[in-house]
């Protein structure tokens, strides 16, 4: 998947470097190559200027021999393919070639044409009009330069011959030079560019592939990976998060969402528990009453007729009797617990309740010497709670609290206070201790019914009855401990505020007398 | 006619049948067993029975059919429903039914004895057609304005003006109850839940004696004067008798109560 997502990429790159680079060299040395024959022509023409100057007296005083060997001298230049002037019906007067000498010129030659192409010919030309490219007979790419010899006063009244006054233009100079360097230095340009343009298209693909390869590939593997460890089930499964960049966002998020769902899942798998518990208790309650009604019935029985004979025997018969009515509370407790009814929502004062949940074990506390802080925000609005359920799971949690202080008494901190989550609205109760705390490994059995440290002296149902109560209100509980050093609960439960107010604070039955 | 007998007891559970017919026996009661519906039908078929102790949950049917067909058979039978899985709406599915008492198993022999004396005693007052009091009348003497309900036969609630409610056992209760030796009364600060033993009363005879709380609540004053003076139960069962005061949890429970007035009338409408 990753490799096909950096060859993609690299792809598109490519192509579109290549038709980036190729249009761009293929302007610039079409460019070059225009500047260089350009260049080359004004050396032409330069040249014609200078022959039609040096040749010029030797015209006018008729002197050929001085001007074939000034046209031969300069047309055996390197590069210098010819010099010919023509005369005005196309016959070569001179040329750096003698050879040609008398030969006529076609007027629709490449040579002609830049005067001839129209019907009259042009008297005068425009310099880029006395350039031409073209190619000769071997196959070499040559320019022309041609070079108008203008009618002059002196030409016309030169004792040699003269030429009419009236005729403007006397003959044409033409030189044509090769153009066969510049045309090898095009083809080396060109052969560096392409290749620059390879080695620039693969240096970039070379730096997006480490880059996708290291910044995305890797990372996403990474995720990938921790994807099938938390779909093989383990939800303890985190990312480390080694960057601030979006892939830094998507670990994080992806360690969220493992968290969110491994709470979801613990809180499902715990609710699925209870239920399953639920249902064996009212099954099992049936059963078991039957015959504890046997053994307290007939025990019972015994102890009246052992009389005081037999102290042994009694004492015996009383300790069955005291335990069978020990399990009858057991079964009592889980049929309770099994029961737990749907909540019976009015509108609650949260202090009145922490104070009822106080009152109830404010004694006991007192001689075990158990202080309690209690910090309830104050204003709290009327709440829509069961307030008999929330005064148990307060009560349970208080009472788990200061089994946890020992014997040595302790502090008990009660708190409760408005949250805002998510856009919504919760009641959160906090009971901390500063006991002996909950080993890691016992943690996550707490809210299991009839789990307990307290040998013999708790049911083991107290805090499963506050996790079943807060589940039917729609909250979440959670225990956060340290050993040695305390326990806090923190319970969430979502809540409307009561929108009818004081008419149901007037009749509110819940608040103590 | 047929014969009256002392009780019937309809059990599926052989253990528990047996115990109850030991413990009953030893107090002078004929104790006749029927180990399912069919076969307690047979028996009132042939006789007339002062008490039914009956499990709710028989082979293929339930306890509650056969309560219908008993008081039909015989209205002044006192029929005590005994469960093991007693639950509030069982409690006030039988209180409904017209039942004299319910008793949640594991029940100790005391409170067995206890239940069924009352019972059969109870059943020997109607009989002799002795009149138990009204209610209504009684409940004068207190205000009149206040509203009143029953759970069962035995126990009564009126919600106050400040928004407390008083509890206390009905006049039913005490002529059937014999000499009171003490009564346990829950303490100050006790959540009440409903349906739930309000107060134990101990007879002389040492058997025991529940009164159910009509509601539930937080129990924020106990009669003590009952401490001294149980017989004030009886003598002023709805006036200084009163057991305990509670701020319910839900007036909504009470609506699952009988209202005294219309139970009133219904008393008066009765044979006895």
């Amino acid at each position: 998947m990753k490799a096909k997502i950096s060859a993609q990429l690299i792809l598109a790159v490519a192509a579109i470097s290549l038709v980036v680079f190729g249009l761009l060299s293929l302007f610039l040395l079409r460019e070059l190559k225009g500047a260089q024959v350009e260049q080359v022509g004004e050396h032409g023409r330069q040249l014609a200027k200078t022959i039609r100057s040096s040749t010029r007296y030797a015209m006018l005083h008729n002197r050929r021999e001085d001007v074939e060997q000034i046209v031969s001298a300069i047309g055996a230049q390197a590069d210098i393919l010819d010099v010919r002037i023509f005369n005005k019906e196309g016959r070569v007067v001179y040329s750096g070639n003698p050879t040609q000498v008398g030969s006529m010129v076609d007027r629709i030659s490449t040579a002609c044409k830049g005067c001839h192409d129209t019907d009259s010919p042009a008297e005068a030309l425009a310099a880029e009009r006395g350039l031409r490219r073209f190619r000769d007979a071997r196959g070499q790419s040559v320019l022309g330069v041609i070079e108008p010899i203008y009618n002059e006063p002196g030409c016309a009244s030169a004792a040699c011959h003269a030429h009419p006054p009236d005729q403007a233009v006397l003959g044409v100079l033409d030189v044509t030079m090769s153009l066969e360097a510049i045309e090898r230095q095009m083809a080396k340009s060109r052969a560096k560019s392409l290749s620059l343009t390879a080695a620039a298209i693969l240096a970039i693909g070379t730096v997006i592939g480490l880059f996708l390869h290291f910044r995305v590939g890797k990372p996403v593997a990474r995720l990938v990976e921790a994807t099938r460890n938390v779909a093989d089930g383990d939800l303890s499964y985190r990312l480390e998060i080694e960057r601030d960049d979006e892939m830094g966002d998507l670990e994080r998020s992806f360690n969220e969402m493992t968290r969110q769902l491994a709470e979801t899942q613990t809180q499902l798998y715990q609710s699925n528990k209870l239920a399953s518990v639920g249902r064996l208790a009212a099954g099992i309650a049936h059963e078991i009453n039957n015959p504890l009604t046997g053994i307290l019935s007939f025990s019972s029985l015994l102890l009246r007729s052992a009389g005081e004979a037999d102290s042994q025997t009694k004492s015996d018969l009383e300790t069955i009797v005291r335990e069978t009515k020990r399990c009858r509370e057991i079964v009592r407790g889980l049929l309770d617990f099994s029961r737990q009814v749907p909540p019976r929502k009015t509108a609650v004062d949260v202090a009145d309740i922490a104070h009822r949940s106080l009152d109830i074990v404010d004694h006991e506390f007192e001689v075990r010497g158990i202080h309690v802080t209690t910090a309830v925000s104050d204003p709290m609005p009327m709440l829509r709670l069961d307030a008999n359920q929330m005064i148990q799971v307060l009560l349970n949690l208080l009472v788990n609290a200061a089994d946890a202080t020992g014997a040595q008494g302790g502090e008990i901190f009660l708190g409760a206070k408005l949250e805002v989550l998510d856009g919504k609205r919760y009641l959160e109760l906090k009971v901390a201790d500063n006991g002996c705390g909950i080993p890691p490994e016992n943690l996550d059995k707490i809210f299991d019914p009839f789990f307990t440290t307290k040998e013999g002296n708790g049911t083991g149902l107290g805090l499963a009855v506050v996790w079943g109560i807060v589940q039917e209100h729609g909250g979440t509980v959670a225990a956060y401990s340290r050993p040695e050093q305390g326990t806090t609960f923190t319970v969430h439960l979502p809540v409307d505020v009561d929108g009818s107010g004081a008419g149901d604070r007037a009749s509110g039955h819940e608040r103590a007398a | 006619m047929s014969e009256l007998r002392d009780v019937l007891v309809i059990e599926d559970e052989a253990v528990v049948r047996q115990a109850v017919e030991r413990v009953l026996t030893p107090e002078g009661l004929v104790v006749d067993l029927a180990a399912d519906a069919d076969d307690a039908r047979e028996h009132l078929d042939r006789n007339r029975f002062r008490a039914l102790v009956c499990d709710l949950m028989l082979p293929a049917s339930s306890g509650f059919d056969l309560i219908p067909t008993a008081r039909d058979i015989y209205p002044l039978s006192q029929i005590i429903v005994i469960t093991g899985y007693a639950t509030l709406d069982h409690a006030l599915d039988s209180f409904h039914a017209g039942v004299f008492d319910f008793l949640p198993k594991p029940f100790d022999t005391d409170e067995i004895r206890g239940v069924v004396g009352r019972a059969v005693a109870f059943h020997d007052l109607q009989a002799a057609g002795t009149p138990v009091g009204s209610i209504a009348r009684r409940l004068e003497k207190r205000d009149p304005a206040v509203d009143a309900y029953r759970l069962g036969r035995h126990a009564w609630v009126t919600i106050d003006a400040d928004g407390s409610a008083t509890l206390g056992a009905a006049e039913t209760l005490g002529p059937a109850l014999g000499r009171l030796h003490s009564i346990e009364l829950p303490i100050l600060g006790d959540r009440l839940p409903q349906g739930r033993a309000l107060a134990r009363l101990i007879s002389a005879d040492r058997a025991i004696h529940r009164v159910w709380s009509p509601l539930s609540g937080q129990v924020i004053a106990v009669n003590d004067s009952l401490a001294d003076e149980p017989s004030l139960l009886m003598a002023s069962p709805f006036d200084r008798g009163w057991l305990a005061k509670i701020v319910p949890d839900s007036l909504d429970e009470a609506k699952r109560l009988e209202s005294i007035p219309r139970l009133a009338t219904a008393a008066a409408n009765e044979p006895s």
